[in-house]
């Protein structure tokens, strides 16, 4: 008979914010499996501040971000070792990098903590298929909207050149952002609040490049750059009696479906969120010699005004202007932001009558592909509905839960009864969001998720550990 | 001492003819001299209407503004004109000054233009006089009006793979962005209203009217067209007899005008500036009219999900205006060649013949928004707005047919006049009866609260009167009295005054009913207040007797009831001030103001 896990373990472990989960699968012969799902960190610092500026963080966390992912890396040996647990190390059968936010990926990343799971020698590792650095579509060929004309012919770049792109705008803004809110280059500067904003969603993307966490995320073998209905991998072999379905990012040049309903404003957003002409234009703009170190220079140097004050008649519009672009850099950032959410991995692992959901931070815009789907196809339909477990998308912001989505979760219950849904989010309250429609966590979704499942979140365990939520597996 | 002569009332100053990639045949950028209002310029330049500030708030540079001579002997001077014949093109584009000048001079053109069709001064929809404008705002494939920070930004950008990395790309310098984001600013002061979240077709209409603007304004520029037509021999011209600059009579077609002119120039507007906003031109033109011989009551392209997206619908508009332009275009040509007798056109004559049609259908297009209502509107409404205006100035349209043209160019794209309009399309006219004793005609041509008085006097008669006791109270105010004059063909004057009144009353969505708004079907907390807008305008004649009374009504389950659904779908109930932006924002780069669904937002 087939090996079949009766036993799941998932751990969340508290990174301050980012995404880490191990997930066990536990068979009868005592044997185990495992996958990690992410390892990343954006650090405990507050809204506004620098991520990697530990010092300003509450005195309470007195744990560097990355003694606290080197302690978690640790924990991640100790638990994979399975029942042999005097060996040295211990052994990951999958690693999952959900997308390039460094929330997620950081931890590959450094030197020991990275290296630790590097030598959990893991059978594969799966990413988006935007991160195959082999992937060289055109996505402009297949942009239904367009001319081939609006595209320059440009260079065959693969397709990650394009994150890169990202990268460098993102950088670039930072230091705009930076530039407008400093008080000795302005008599007024831009409003503090916007400046903190732009800098912090900055911060995240212009690490994109991610460079150590994707160069060792490339030295683990048999990588599997996925997308919707992905069926090239052997998960009877890697995973036994796991079914692992695929269900984002979709790869839209070759969905068909996708094209079809060309022009509806969705499908067009995520393609020219996808579009390498676009950013290449954004980055070409935003890059040039020591332009985030020394900033910008004139484009026409010798037209300028020399003089130290400028009329009197001109003054109101200048700030204006001012603050206008820096509305305009926000808008900027948190696109590249979301166009990097929606590259993420969605993941659900069927086990017998147990239905793990991990969406990474895929937005609304990845998501309707599978929804699309679902509407069609009753199987799909009825595995999402059925969902056990489910990790609250993109740390419980409000576009990354599709209302559809929740609302066909057929375990919700007010009653907690064995069956009852099981939400894990991974979040820390008071990095992201102002108000009460965008603060990170959702305050109405936290409500929500605490009614009908049972609501677990990383926040609850301030020095990073939890015991393991175990679930028994009926076959 | 007495003056010799009067002020001169225009000049000329040259600017880019369509931007710095539409060259003539020897491949030299194409410039060209418009005539525009004549003031003695501040520098900035800075006039009566506009004020250039050249600020680049990326690097915090603030360039030194151009200056301005007086008028020598009556003439104001071209300050650029001696580069121009020293053959110095690169000198001239490379000189922020010029960049000034280009802007000042398009937007004071467009102004002008809307000032020519309506017969009257056009203000800005804020308060002040003066728009600002910066040409160099900020490094960005971007540029947008504004309505709270009173300007027009234009950014400039770079783009991978340019041969000349290190040059920029300037939307300044492209006479169609500048007209389309002045069109903005300008429509935004003749209907506030329209930037307010209710429709795509609304969210639509203001792209797409800045489009046709825009477009009719450049194939209306003799220069422009003629460059487009000789250009080298492409597949798209090769009907044309570049030699002897010629075009064979049977070679004139509307298929030969689309691939040449619509799309010739399609291919040329800096294809660079896709990044902006995508090239308008192109897509409508990609739009397949309807096969109305086929099918005479085809499927609405209005109804199908991809138009719902404001911009393909503005699109749309863009089309249906674009087929009756090579329409009345190609009419006047058969005329030209019926008269004259003759196998071969010069393309002279092709060039004057589409720069007529394009002014034409422009001053249509322009004098068409008067008779809007003020809130709310469809294409549809668009159209029989259009119609009825010229009609009331040509009454006799025998000549080139131009109103039966757009009738059956706007059919093809599934836009049909309003339902509440006559047969053939007019608006209907008002009753007779109205009560004139207590209002005084001076007043009405006027002042608001003399058209606020006539309005209650005539509540009754105008439809106003409450139709539903208790909900049933909406507030009405009158938004503003326009005298305007237009001349028609015979050589006199039609003069109107066109005055708006807007209704708004809010009430919470279950008591939505008790006006006969019934299901709405949108998830919507009962108690949530729902503000309604009812709106209309009318025109009263040069006796100051009410021609037409143009209106949405209030308590209309076809008004409100998409309109809810469409604002619940966008989320503006869970949260207008964002949405709000959203729309605002919809307008400034098509890409990064993504709709989301947000009836999936948690």
């Amino acid at each position: 008979m087939a090996k079949k896990p009766n036993k799941i373990e998932i751990l969340p472990y508290n990174v301050y914010f980012g995404d880490c989960f191990l997930v066990l699968f536990h068979y009868q012969d005592e044997s185990q499996k495992s996958v990690l799902i992410d390892f990343g960190s954006t650090g405990k610092g507050k809204h506004g501040q620098d991520p990697d500026d530990d010092a300003d963080a509450d005195e309470t966390l007195k744990e560097s971000t990355g003694e606290r992912l080197l302690r978690v890396a640790n924990d991640i040996n100790e638990r994979t070792k399975g029942k042999d647990t005097e060996k040295e190390k211990g052994k990951l059968d999958v690693v999952v990098a959900t997308h390039r936010h460094k929330d997620h990926i950081y931890g590959f990343g450094l030197k020991a903590a990275g290296k630790i799971i590097l030598d959990l020698d893991p059978e594969i590792v799966i990413q988006p298929w935007t991160e195959n650095p082999k992937d060289n579509r055109d996505l402009s060929k297949g942009l239904p909207l367009l001319h081939g004309a609006d595209f320059r012919e440009g260079r065959t770049e693969h397709f990650t050149a394009m994150l890169d792109d990202m990268h460098d705008v993102a950088e670039a803004i930072e230091a705009e952002a930076k530039k407008l809110g400093n008080s000795t280059l302005f008599s007024k500067t831009i409003n503090q609040a916007t400046r903190n904003r732009i800098v912090f969603a900055a911060n995240d993307n212009k690490k994109i490049r991610n460079k150590a966490a994707v160069d060792n995320l490339a030295k683990m073998r048999n990588p599997h750059y996925v997308h919707f209905g992905y069926d090239k991998i052997n998960w009877e072999k890697i995973l036994p009696g796991v079914k692992v379905h695929i269900l984002g990012p979709p790869l839209i040049g070759d969905a068909p479906d996708m094209l079809k309903a060309k022009n509806k404003h969705d499908e067009f957003w995520s393609l020219m969120a996808m579009n390498k002409f676009f950013w290449g234009v954004l980055a070409a703009t935003n890059s040039g010699p020591n332009l985030a170190r020394h900033g910008r220079p004139p484009i026409f140097g010798e037209h300028r005004d020399i003089a130290v004050t400028r009329p009197a008649n001109v003054r109101w519009f200048i700030r204006r202007l001012r603050n206008l672009r820096a509305d305009q850099l926000l808008q900027i950032v948190s696109f590249v932001d979301r166009a990097l959410n929606n590259t993420s991995v969605i993941l659900l692992f069927e086990v017998g009558d147990q239905k793990l959901l991990f969406p990474g931070d895929a937005q609304i815009e990845n998501w309707q592909f599978a929804l699309s789907k679902a509407k069609e196809n009753k199987e799909l339909r009825d595995l999402l509905a059925g969902t056990t477990v489910y990790k609250v998308g993109h740390h419980g912001s409000r576009n990354a839960t599709p209302k559809s989505l929740w609302k066909s979760f057929k375990n919700k219950s007010d009653d907690e009864i064995d069956t009852r849904l099981q939400t894990v989010n991974s979040t820390m309250r008071g990095k992201h969001g102002e108000s009460d429609d965008t603060e990170v966590p959702l305050p109405k979704m936290v409500t929500a998720m605490k009614a009908k499942s049972n609501y677990v979140t990383t926040e609850d365990f301030e020095d990073g550990f939890v015991e393991p939520i175990t679930i028994h597996v009926n076959h | 001492m007495p003056r010799s002569a009067p002020l001169p009332r225009t000049r000329k100053l040259t600017i880019v003819a369509q931007d710095p990639s539409v060259t003539d045949a020897k491949g030299k950028v194409l410039l060209t001299q418009i005539e525009i209002p004549a003031e003695d310029l501040s520098p900035g330049p800075r006039g009566y209407r506009v004020h250039v500030i050249d600020y680049d708030s990326s690097t915090d540079t603030f360039y030194a503004p151009p200056r301005y001579e007086d008028p020598v002997d009556g003439v104001y001077s071209d300050p650029f004109a001696e580069l121009v014949a020293e053959g110095e093109i690169l000198k001239l584009l490379e000189d922020p000054k010029f960049h000034s000048q280009n802007v000042y001079a398009i937007v004071m053109r467009t102004l002008a233009r809307f000032e020519f069709a309506l017969g009257r001064r056009v203000s800005w929809g804020f308060p002040g006089h003066q728009l600002y404008i910066a040409p160099h705002a900020f490094a960005d494939a971007n540029a947008f009006y504004s309505e709270s920070d009173q300007c027009l930004a234009f950014g400039y950008f770079f783009v991978p793979g340019n041969t000349d990395s290190t040059a920029p790309i300037f939307t300044c310098l492209s006479y169609d962005v500048v007209a389309h984001e002045t069109t903005h600013a300008i429509l935004d002061g003749l209907r506030e209203r329209y930037t307010a979240p209710s429709s795509p077709e609304q969210a639509g209409f203001h792209e797409g009217f800045a489009d046709i603007v825009s477009l009719l304004s450049v194939f209306s520029l003799k220069d422009v067209v003629k460059a487009v037509l000789l250009k080298d021999k492409t597949a798209k011209t090769e009907h044309v007899n570049i030699e002897n600059k010629r075009i064979p009579v049977e070679a004139i077609t509307r298929e030969n005008l689309e691939s040449s002119i619509l799309l010739g120039l399609a291919d040329q507007m800096g294809s660079a500036l896709t990044g902006i906003r995508g090239s308008a031109l192109r897509r409508s033109v990609q739009i397949t009219p309807l096969d109305l011989d086929a099918d005479p009551k085809p499927k609405s392209y209005l109804s199908e999900p991809e138009f719902k997206e404001p911009h393909r619908a503005g699109e749309l508009l863009v089309a249906a205006m674009m087929e009756a332009f090579l329409q009345v275009w190609l009419e006047r040509l058969y005329r030209y060649i019926g008269t004259n007798n003759v196998t071969e056109v010069d393309v002279a004559i092709v060039v004057v013949e589409g720069a007529e049609a394009a002014n034409h259908l422009l001053t249509m297009a322009i004098r068409g928004l008067d008779y809007m209502p003020p809130t709310d509107i469809r294409f549809s409404d668009y159209l029989t707005a259009v119609l009825t205006c010229d009609r009331e100035t040509v009454p006799d349209d025998s000549k080139y047919g131009y109103r039966d043209k757009l009738r059956k160019s706007f059919a093809v794209y599934g836009i049909k006049p309003a339902l509440r309009s006559d047969k053939e399309g007019y608006w209907k006219m008002a009753e007779d009866g109205f009560c004139y004793d207590r209002t005084h005609f001076d007043s009405l041509l006027s002042d608001p609260t003399e058209v606020f008085r006539f309005i209650w006097d005539n509540r009754k008669k105008l439809g106003l009167e409450d139709d539903y006791d208790y909900y049933g109270k909406a507030y009405l105010k009158v938004q503003s009295v326009r005298p305007c004059i237009r001349i028609g063909p015979d050589g006199f004057t039609v003069r109107e005054t066109v005055a708006e009144y807007v209704q708004m009353a809010t009430l919470r969505f279950d008591e939505l009913d008790g006006v006969g708004i019934t299901e709405v079907e949108a998830e919507i907390p009962v108690d949530q207040d729902i503000t309604l807008y009812g709106s209309g305008a009318l025109i009263f004649d040069e006796y100051g007797q009410l021609k037409y009374h143009i209106r949405n009504r209030i308590f209309s389950q076809d008004n409100q009831k998409p309109r809810i659904e469409y604002l619940w779908k966008s989320g503006y109930y869970a949260n207008p001030a964002f949405t709000q932006s959203l729309f605002s924002r919809m307008h400034l780069n098509r890409t990064l103001s993504p709709t989301t669904d947000s009836t999936e937002a948690f």
